[in-house]
């Protein structure tokens, strides 16, 4: 796991609304601005994104995440994001994961949990 | 083709629902409401498109494969053996499926194959003939465009482009194992783009009039300060080139039927000075359309010179390195395109060769010498201020009216003259070559184009008119007439051929509907000019046994057509030059 001392909260969840925005505009879908930290991505009946859009937004955030810290976070297998048995995935959660991968500790928030993706 | 409700069809050998995601929603007009069919089953889509066994037929389709759908390419990415001959066979009956399918749309694209960059082939053997993969695409891609080129609607999108453009990323692996998604949405976004504008260029929409600023935009330097000796062009100078490429590029497309003309805040006698001795000078003054070189605001300027060539402003691409002229020009004049421009010279060339508004389908023989007909109608208008009058100036130009029905060496041009033609167009009816063609085979159905020509010079084919034969009434389907020969008789002359037609068919009357649209005003006022027609409304009738006058000034030919249908002939993009019969 890259040396990746700066990744903030902030930043990560910056990186996946920008990419989130990418796969919605294209899907054609206005989403409240700002998305809320609640919003359900996948591994529910109203989720945001269907199995294709998820593809597409984590090949969208891998590069996000490179751009911004030059790290190759696995997202497809690392973070196991595509069983969506594991119930449902929120942008807080999902953020939570990257920090953890960003920090080298797979799965373990790097903030104390419940604090909001600001 | 109506482009503001089209939809389309995608079939593709991966999951294509990006793309359709991108034609409608990028924001890029025209908004495409397309539908992939399901990924994998390529052949059994192609042939329900041609049985029109979609649940909504498409208006287009577009047909994204990869390679390996070729059964023979798939063998050798595994070095297996492979006979050429074979693998050529499976491209033709590629080909063949795409050209059955192409009858179910109006039109049809299909992108050739490209080996992502990550497949080297083992890099020495890349393009060995027997066991290169990038030597067999190549070939493949060749059989392909040499099979479909005689089918008027099947055009052939250069997907290796994109992947060129996106780079490295154009391919991500997890895209393709998780979503059998086989490129990045850049790379959809590429395709997305290059469909629309093939969209647009089919139906007419491309730009036919660059207007360019002259220093620091066609060479280096302010050429009134500097004196054209000084200017940066050409020359062992890396700006100096830039400046050459550019011009070299904008030539290239003035052989395609774009007009280039200038703008400038300028001398006008010391700017001339600059494009007709600077030795390096590729464009010189035959090479534009027009200018108009002062010191007014570039808005105005622009104006009088589009109304003086007959076109309308969204026909223009507007090009200054000055940001300030750019934004004036915005503001005045939305319809005028321009684009951003760099502030680095080096990159003009390049900025003018990704520009998409030109896209076309066909470059005909009118396309060709379109400048040289401009620069003959200088000649013309000199000609007409030492003429008395109009009259006299009409009869001294000689002007020769050539009608012939359509045939398959003219519908190239006929096509291009319905799509593109606004101000003087009845009805405005836009339709692809297949669909003109069609429309000619129906019973009751007559199509004729008309070239023009005079002393000074040819204008090559530049009306169009059909009729429709209903009960004892023929009515006039279509009356376009290029813009650069309006208001000299022209129209008169094909308006009398069509009542002689009508006669000679037995039809009692002539029937025209007039369709307003926001150009089309000057087609309006010629049939209210007309004396001997009736008009109901938008409608005007014509008793084909009254007298119709031909205007003295013009000689009518007709060029005869041997007897059958039209065929299409795709290898012949260039008006046939047929035998004369004078009247």
């Amino acid at each position: 796991m890259p040396d990746t001392p700066n990744a903030g909260r902030a930043e990560v969840a910056e990186c996946v609304r920008r990419s989130l925005h990418q796969i919605l505009d294209v899907k054609g879908r206005k989403p409240a601005i700002p998305v809320p930290d609640s919003t359900v991505l996948i591994g529910a009946p109203d989720a945001l994104l269907d199995s294709l859009g998820l593809v597409m937004f984590l090949a969208e955030l891998e590069r996000e995440l490179q751009r911004r810290w030059g790290a190759s976070v696995d997202l497809f297998g690392g973070a196991g994001l595509l069983d969506q048995d594991d119930g449902p995935e929120t942008l807080r959660t999902l953020g939570d994961r990257i920090l953890g991968l960003l920090n080298g500790e797979r799965g373990a928030p790097a903030a104390p949990a419940g604090r909001d993706l600001e | 083709m109506n482009v503001e409700q089209l939809s389309c069809g995608i079939i593709a050998d991966f999951t294509a629902q990006p793309l359709a995601d991108l034609l409608r929603n990028d924001g890029v007009y025209p908004r495409i409401e397309a539908a992939p069919a399901p990924p994998g089953h390529v052949s059994q889509a192609l042939m329900e498109l041609r049985d029109g066994g979609w649940k909504h037929q498409p208006d287009l389709a577009v047909v994204w494969t990869r390679p390996e759908v070729i059964p023979c390419f798939r063998s050798l990415l595994d070095f297996e053996p492979v006979k050429s001959n074979l693998l050529l066979e499976q491209v033709d009956q590629f080909a063949g499926l795409l050209i059955d399918a192409s009858a179910g749309v109006g039109c049809l694209f299909a992108t050739t194959w490209s080996v992502p960059w990550y497949r080297r082939g083992l890099g020495l053997l890349s393009m060995h003939p027997e066991f290169g993969w990038a030597y067999n695409v190549a070939r493949m891609n060749m059989r392909l465009a040499e099979r479909v080129e005689r089918t008027p609607n099947v055009y052939l999108l250069d997907s290796a482009r994109w992947l060129s453009k996106v780079g490295a990323e154009a391919n991500n692996p997890k895209l393709w194992y998780a979503g059998k998604i086989a490129f990045s949405l850049e790379v959809f976004r590429e395709a997305s783009a290059e469909i629309k504008a093939a969209v647009c260029g089919l139906a007419g929409l491309s730009r036919k009039l660059i207007l360019l600023d002259l220093d620091d935009t066609l060479w280096g330097g302010i050429v009134g300060e500097d004196g054209w000796q000084n200017l940066r062009l050409g020359g062992h100078d890396p700006v100096g080139e830039a400046f050459l490429e550019f011009q070299r590029a904008l030539k290239a497309l003035t052989r395609t039927g774009v007009l280039i003309g200038i703008v400038s805040k300028n001398d006008q006698a010391t700017a001339l000075a600059a494009i007709d001795n600077h030795p390096e000078m590729v464009l010189r003054r035959d090479d534009f359309a027009g200018w108009r070189i002062n010191w007014h605001d570039k808005a105005e300027n622009i104006v009088d010179l589009v109304s003086e060539l007959n076109l309308g402003l969204d026909a223009v691409v507007f090009i200054d390195d000055s940001p300030a002229e750019r934004s004036r020009v915005r503001g005045a004049l939305p319809e005028v395109a321009v684009p951003e421009w760099p502030s680095d010279k080096l990159l003009y060339a390049r900025t003018l060769l990704e520009m998409t508004v030109f896209d076309r389908p066909a470059i005909t023989e009118e396309d060709q010498t379109r400048t040289q007909t401009y620069a003959f109608d200088r000649q013309r208008r000199s000609s007409q201020l030492s003429s008395q009058s109009v009259t006299e100036w009409l009869a001294e130009l000689g002007l020769v009216v050539e009608a012939a029905r359509l045939d398959g060496s003219d519908v190239v041009r006929g096509a291009q003259l319905l799509n593109k033609t606004n101000q003087m167009n009845l009805r405005t009816r836009r339709l692809t070559q297949t669909e003109l063609l069609e429309w000619s085979h129906q019973p009751g159905h007559a199509v004729f184009v008309f070239g023009v020509s005079d002393r000074f010079g040819d204008y090559g084919l530049t009306g169009l008119a059909s009729l429709k034969g209903e009960g004892g009434c023929a009515q006039i389907a279509d009356f376009l007439l290029s813009c650069r020969v309006m208001g000299r008789g022209v129209e008169s002359a094909m308006l009398y051929f069509l009542i002689e037609q009508a006669r000679s068919q037995g039809f009692r009357e002539l029937m025209s509907e007039y369709k307003p649209t926001r150009r089309n005003s000057p087609c309006l006022a010629f049939f209210d000019s007309v004396s001997g027609f009736r008009r109901e409304g938008d409608n005007f009738w014509w008793d084909t046994q009254a007298r119709c006058v031909l205007p003295e000034h013009i000689t009518l030919k007709r060029r005869e057509v041997p007897l059958g249908s039209p065929q299409y002939d795709g290898t012949r993009c260039i008006s046939a030059a047929t035998s004369l019969v004078s009247e």
